[in-house]
């Protein structure tokens, strides 16, 4: 009896299983699209050179000398350029020089246009650049030793000091 | 029921985390141009004087004494100024212009052939004032001569008739940069 119950139940699933199979039947099919998944370019460079033939700022009291750098949202000389608007973080810093030679100052020229003064030896400037169309933004530094300190500008000049330098860093940052 | 908050309360830090992170991620770059140094151009003035022995100036009537110095823009390892320089003498010979009656105090300029280029003024006060007289970057020495000229008098012998006298000297010699 048992065994004539197992065998109608596994018979009655055989049957639905069947007809469900055949109910679930439907028209059907798949596209592949070819679509690409593109990284938006980024793109930034920096570079400086001094109006001199040295590449160094040799000063004496009331020379000023000027230091040139450009910031592009490209790279090389035609590269494309970035593809999102860029934020930028200009840091100098000549310090050490302001602290050994008293009086080192500089204005830092965007455009010819007074964008910043060393304070202590520090000048800290943000500015920005559009997205995919190239941007040269070029910027002159000039150094220059004032001061009227005479005894304290002689005695480096007759130490004739040499400082840690001028450094320059530039970070650019995609803008959110 | 406490265990499913703090449950829930974890899964709720776990998205918000990973929604921030995945937020903060943007483009940067950091580009540090070549580190350009600074310094201070050279100043040199380079006095040779001779020994302090030699502005002891021993002088009588009818005497001419001299003292040498020489002026430079290099210093004793041959390093060179790197700025133009005016060049300043100035002396205060004011005590020996009183003592010494009739004494004439001139300051030369060159080797064999000098040229007078100043004189004790009636006060006793030398001056002398040479614009650019070193050109920078370029080692040049200056021979100068300090001629006492006493002429011979019956004023100055009796001047020698007192005691010794002593006579102080001083002779200032400045460099000054020259700015255009």
């Amino acid at each position: 009896m048992k065994k004539k119950t197992l065998l109608l139940t596994l018979l009655a699933l055989a049957i639905v299983t069947s007809i469900t199979a055949g109910t679930l039947a439907v028209y059907t099919k798949t596209v592949d699209l070819g679509a690409e998944v593109l990284i938006k370019k980024f793109a930034f460079a920096a570079a400086g050179h001094t109006d001199s033939s040295t590449n160094s700022i040799n000063l004496a009291p009331e020379e000023t000398q000027n230091y040139i750098f450009t910031v592009t949202n490209y790279e090389g000389e035609n590269g494309a350029p970035a593809e999102v608007a860029l934020n930028y973080a200009v840091h100098i810093n000549f310090s050490d020089a302001a602290m050994k030679m008293p009086g080192l100052t500089a204005v830092l020229l965007k455009d010819k246009i007074e964008v910043g003064t060393a304070t202590d030896g520090i000048i800290d400037y943000t500015d920005k650049t559009p997205a995919s169309t190239a941007e040269k933004h070029e910027y002159v530094l000039a150094v220059t030793w004032a001061g009227s300190d005479n005894t304290a500008q002689s005695d480096a000049g007759i130490k004739q000091e040499t400082t840690n330098g001028l450094k320059v860093s530039v970070t650019a940052t995609q803008q959110l | 029921m406490m265990r499913r908050a703090l449950v829930l309360t974890v899964l709720l830090l776990m998205i918000v985390t990973s929604l921030n992170a995945g937020t903060l991620a943007v483009y940067t770059s950091t580009i540090d141009l070549a580190v350009l140094p600074v310094s201070a151009k050279r100043f040199v003035l380079g006095v040779n004087h001779g020994s302090t022995g030699e502005f002891d100036l021993q002088i009588a009537p009818g005497d001419v004494v001299s003292y040498n110095f020489d002026v430079s823009n290099t210093d004793s390892e041959g390093r060179v100024s790197q700025v133009d320089m005016d060049l300043l003498v100035e002396a205060d010979f004011s005590s020996v212009h009183e003592a010494l009656p009739g004494i004439r105090i001139q300051l030369l300029q060159g080797g064999i052939d000098s040229q007078q280029v100043a004189e004790c003024d009636s006060t006793g006060r030398l001056s002398y004032a040479q614009s650019v007289a070193f050109t920078a970057s370029s080692a040049a020495e200056k021979q100068f001569t300090l001629a006492f000229n006493w002429a011979d008098s019956q004023a100055a012998r009796a001047a020698v008739m007192a005691d010794r006298v002593v006579l102080p000297l001083s002779v200032y010699i400045r460099g000054v940069q020259h700015v255009r």
